[in-house]
């Protein structure tokens, strides 16, 4: 019987400091098998961490089309993405996964597509963002992609914007302007009352519980039904297969059942006191 | 044929297993390791605690860093389980199914069952006919009528140990599954329909909360709780790699259980942890398990330090 909580040694090649406290930690797996062995679907999570110190659920914010490594970015908030902030490279990693149910992607190549990332949210978007400006299906449809983020210093993979500009349009609005910015100022909230809206698209949207408080009542306004508007959720987890039960919500599990789950399901969930 | 003894069978089994049976130690009756045959209790009461620390420990390791660990040697009897506690087992099996680590302490595990009653056993009443053919132990003996106890086997392990002892007036039963048809049985589908309409009721939770002194004695107490936490220890050594990741049980009662990094806790309030409690019991394991979450055995009520009833609370849902 495989043991479900062991992971795996992964070597870390490039770290890159992407945002205050921020980094992108480029790996891959010890054991060359696993590495080429390894599949994921955009949306889905790992657990990595340290010996010692714990593990962290985080997302994957490589392309799926990526088989040589893997890569993650992770904020120091507390005890254990404090500690992985302080690796180097040549640390070691260890990690398990992936986990979760990821974006729909068998809906999202039939619709059109619209990506709504808030602050941290834009990471397990970005795996959807490179495959649909990668593949066939992501020439098929439109797609249009909003990100809000704090100020400039917290935009995440700036290198990148370029060419996802190529395929579609890449809306950017910061909570507060600096010097340099000359984009939008606002709510990510207010891209959506100033563009031109894909009809008949998916939604898809990560960000901060505040962000979907306002996103999910614009989206509906805007027409778009409960079942095709998907959030990825964030809780407190463990285990990441779902027994452990720190991240059930009703009788759903968040690692095993979500992160992403449809706005009509989240309708369905009890509701916070 | 020999005449069939409980001293005799776990004499017999203190020869080859660690034995576990209701002990009476300070007027309370507790499963606990023992010595000899004399220390089991022939009392007909729920013991304090359940089998789970024997099969589901306080604290274990699951998994080493550093070289690969080595299965634990496993070789133990658990004498005296109530048919509610052997209810509580066939929910841990499903839920552990694919843990290699409970099911290396389960599958070295005798189940020797008996026919207690619960201190309310119009609660949940469970004793439909037939039960037996539809719980997983490997011999079980019925005193609760006068005379002779009644002798059933479950396995072919729990046949070949009487068989070994001179015991043939037995009965075999084979297991028929947890549930009839695999479906959940009517009563259990109605409580969870009936604790779905309070879900959202802020008020019941509130009310039924308001004592809670959130010291998780419940969840310790119950048998069909097993919340755990991933811990990891020891660390990294001059780059080598070491140390340890571990289980330990946890409450969903607890500050920490929901809580994430930022502040946010998504069980904040003492009537969230409640109803949490609550859906899990009658809502996610008859949803996920087609079986119901609660056995009745009001462990949670006896143990709670300001009488939080169990009872009280699936009445008042069946008013909604
Ligand atoms: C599906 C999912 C994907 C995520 N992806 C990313 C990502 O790509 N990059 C990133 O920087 N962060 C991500 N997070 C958040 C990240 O997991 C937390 O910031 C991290 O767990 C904090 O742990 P800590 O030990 O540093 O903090 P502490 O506050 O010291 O944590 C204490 C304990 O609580 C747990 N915990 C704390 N906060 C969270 C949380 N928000 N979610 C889950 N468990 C938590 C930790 O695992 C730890 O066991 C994600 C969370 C989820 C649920
Ligand atoms: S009665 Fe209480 S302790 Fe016993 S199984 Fe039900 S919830 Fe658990
Ligand atoms: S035993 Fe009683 S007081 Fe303690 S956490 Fe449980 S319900 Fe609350
Ligand atoms: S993290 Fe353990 S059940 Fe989801």
């Amino acid at each position: 019987m495989k043991n479900p909580y062991q992971s795996y040694p992964a070597k870390i090649t490039k770290i890159v400091l992407d945002a205050p406290e921020t980094r992108a930690f480029t790996f891959r797996f010890q054991d060359a098998k696993r590495q080429a062995a390894f599949k994921f679907i955009p949306g889905q999570f790992l657990m990595a961490g340290l010996p010692g110190i714990g593990e962290i659920p985080v997302g994957i914010n490589s392309p799926t089309y990526q088989k040589k490594f893997l890569q993650i970015t992770v904020r120091g908030v507390g005890r254990v993405s404090k500690a992985i902030q302080h690796k180097t490279v040549g640390s070691i990693l260890w990690v398990r996964g992936p986990y979760g149910n990821g974006w729909p992607m068998e809906k999202i190549k039939k619709k059109n597509l619209v990506v709504i990332a808030g602050g941290l949210g834009i990471i397990p978007l970005k795996p959807l963002i490179d495959e649909a400006s990668h593949s066939d299906w992501g020439k098929k449809i439109q797609v249009q992609v909003f990100y809000g983020s704090r100020n400039f210093e917290n935009l995440l993979f700036e290198p990148q914007y370029k060419r996802w500009n190529k395929f579609y349009r890449t809306q950017i609005i910061l909570d507060t302007a600096s010097g340099r910015w000359r984009g939008e100022v606002g709510r990510i909230t207010d891209l959506l009352d100033k563009n031109q809206l894909p009809h008949d698209a998916i939604v898809t949207a990560c960000g901060p519980p505040i962000m979907y408080k306002f996103l999910t009542p614009k989206l509906l306004e805007k027409g778009f039904k409960a079942e095709d508007i998907y959030l990825s959720l964030e809780r407190k987890m463990y285990c990441a297969i779902g027994v452990c039960e720190h991240c059930a919500i009703g009788d759903k599990y968040v690692c095993k059942d979500g992160p992403i789950f449809s706005l009509a399901e989240i309708n369905q969930m009890p509701k916070a006191f | 044929m020999a005449k069939f003894t409980t001293d005799k069978l776990i004499e017999f089994l203190l020869k080859e297993y660690t034995v576990i049976a209701p002990v009476e130690k300070e007027g309370e009756l507790l499963f606990q390791k023992i010595g000899n045959a004399q220390e089991a209790s022939s009392s007909l009461q729920i013991p304090k605690n359940s089998f789970k620390q024997f099969l589901l420990p306080h604290e274990e390791v699951l998994f080493n860093f550093a070289e690969n660990s080595k299965k634990e040697l496993v070789s133990q009897a658990i004498f005296g389980i109530s048919i509610v506690d052997l209810k509580a087992l066939l929910l841990f099996d499903q839920m552990f199914a694919k843990d290699p680590h409970y099911q290396n302490r389960r599958q070295n595990t005798v189940i020797i069952g008996q026919c207690i009653v619960p201190d309310d056993p119009k609660f949940l009443s469970i004793f439909e006919e037939n039960v037996l053919e539809r719980l997983k132990f490997d011999i079980f003996i019925d005193r609760c009528k006068n005379g002779d106890p009644k002798i059933f086997t479950g396995s072919s392990l729990g046949q070949k140990i009487l068989d070994r002892l001179k015991f043939s007036n037995y009965e075999h039963i084979d297991f028929k599954g947890a549930i009839e048809g695999g479906k959940l049985d009517a009563k259990s589908q109605k409580l969870k329909e009936q604790i779905k309409k309070v879900v959202n009721n802020k008020k019941f939770w509130e009310e039924f909360a308001k004592e809670c002194i959130l010291c998780g004695k419940c969840t310790v107490a119950c048998p069909t709780c097993y919340c755990f936490d991933l811990v990891d220890e020891g660390g990294e050594i001059s780059k080598k790699q070491s140390g340890v990741r571990k289980r330990r049980l946890s409450s969903c009662f607890y500050e920490d259980f929901a809580s994430v990094a930022g502040g946010e806790n998504f069980l904040k309030t003492k009537a969230e942890r409640l109803r949490n409690y609550y859906i899990h019991k009658f809502i996610r394991t008859p949803e996920r398990e087609q079986l119901l979450g609660c056995v009745g055995c009001l462990r949670c009520f006896r143990v709670c330090p300001v009488g939080i009833d169990i009872r009280k609370i699936l009445a008042a849902a069946m008013k909604y």
